[in-house]
């Protein structure tokens, strides 16, 4: 089962790894992600980056929803990161049972303004992070355990 | 039980260890200690900034991470170990400092147990990586959750 859903623009790095995977305990983590699967480098780094004793997978979005689709992740813990609201919202819309999403960092681009540390979002992401809320229910910005979680709905 | 974490160096990598772990642990509290040899000039300085605090606190824990093995600092607080609940680790790396504190936050036991464990895991952090590693990975493939 999905233990936590995160979006990260930045997928596993050092922090989050730490802190996050040291508060949610998850058997495993699932990366998924398009371009990544391209990119043997990116998919390294992210290798070098697994914490020891978890099961890391690699998938592209539709490769991961096969796979959290696939009986044997029932009794697994999973940490799901995916890079963009965007793809959150494709994977949720497959997948059964991801009653939460946590915000990390959403990159800057053309057209999007800060809302908080690290998250950008422009009116795509903006509409994208209401499908959601109405999809999901909790849709929370929280970079870190440390910090204090900001309900997405606060924004709309 | 309340666990310090006293860092001791040379130069100021005490000081800088800290820097890098609040990086990370934003919210690091205040029971880490970081003693270079550039701020207290002298191992038997550092030595006795520990033992006042040890003394201050008899009931807790403290875990002393030095930089070197064989090191003057590290040579000058082994004889603290003689103590109850002191334990004294060298060669300290962010990896290992994190696991720690992380440890033996909120009254955890950190206990000589625990310590191996995390030992263990920071050992296996230390890598090297070249050209030849990006090509072994591709053979790899990209992992199973079970």
């Amino acid at each position: 089962m999905v233990r936590f859903f995160r979006v990260d623009e930045r997928l596993l790095h050092g922090q989050v790894a730490v802190t996050w995977v040291s508060q949610i305990a998850p058997t495993s983590i699932l990366i998924a992600n398009d371009e990544i699967m391209e990119n043997e480098i990116a998919k390294m780094a992210i290798k070098m980056v697994k914490p020891n004793g978890i099961n890391l997978a690699i998938r592209s979005i539709s490769g991961a929803v096969e796979l959290l689709k696939d009986k044997r992740t029932e009794k697994l813990q999973i940490f799901v990161i995916v890079k963009t609201v965007q793809d959150a919202l494709r994977l949720v819309n497959q997948v059964d049972g991801i009653t939460h999403i946590n915000i990390g960092g959403i990159r800057k681009k053309e057209g999007s303004r800060l809302i908080g540390a690290a998250v950008y979002v422009n009116d795509d992401d903006m509409e994208t992070i209401r499908q959601l809320t109405q999809k999901v229910g909790s849709v929370e910005f929280q970079m870190v355990p440390a910090d204090r979680p900001k309900a997405a709905e606060s924004l709309m | 039980m309340k666990t310090h974490i006293i860092l001791a160096s040379h130069g100021s990598l005490a000081e800088g260890m800290v820097t890098a772990v609040r990086m990370v642990i934003r919210d690091l509290s205040d029971n880490i200690l970081a003693l270079g040899l550039d701020q207290w000039e002298t191992p038997q300085l550092i030595r006795a900034k520990v033992e006042t605090l040890m003394k201050e606190h008899p009931q807790d824990q403290f875990i002393i991470l030095c930089d070197i093995k064989g090191g003057s600092v590290a040579n000058e607080l082994m004889t603290l170990c003689i103590r109850s609940r002191v334990t004294l680790i060298t060669g300290m790396n962010l990896a290992m400092v994190i696991s720690l504190v992380l440890g033996s936050q909120n009254g955890a036991d950190c206990g000589k147990e625990r310590v191996a464990e995390i030992l263990e895991e920071v050992a296996a952090g230390i890598c090297c990586y070249d050209a030849s590693d990006f090509r072994q990975s591709d053979q790899e493939g990209d992992g199973e959750l079970w």
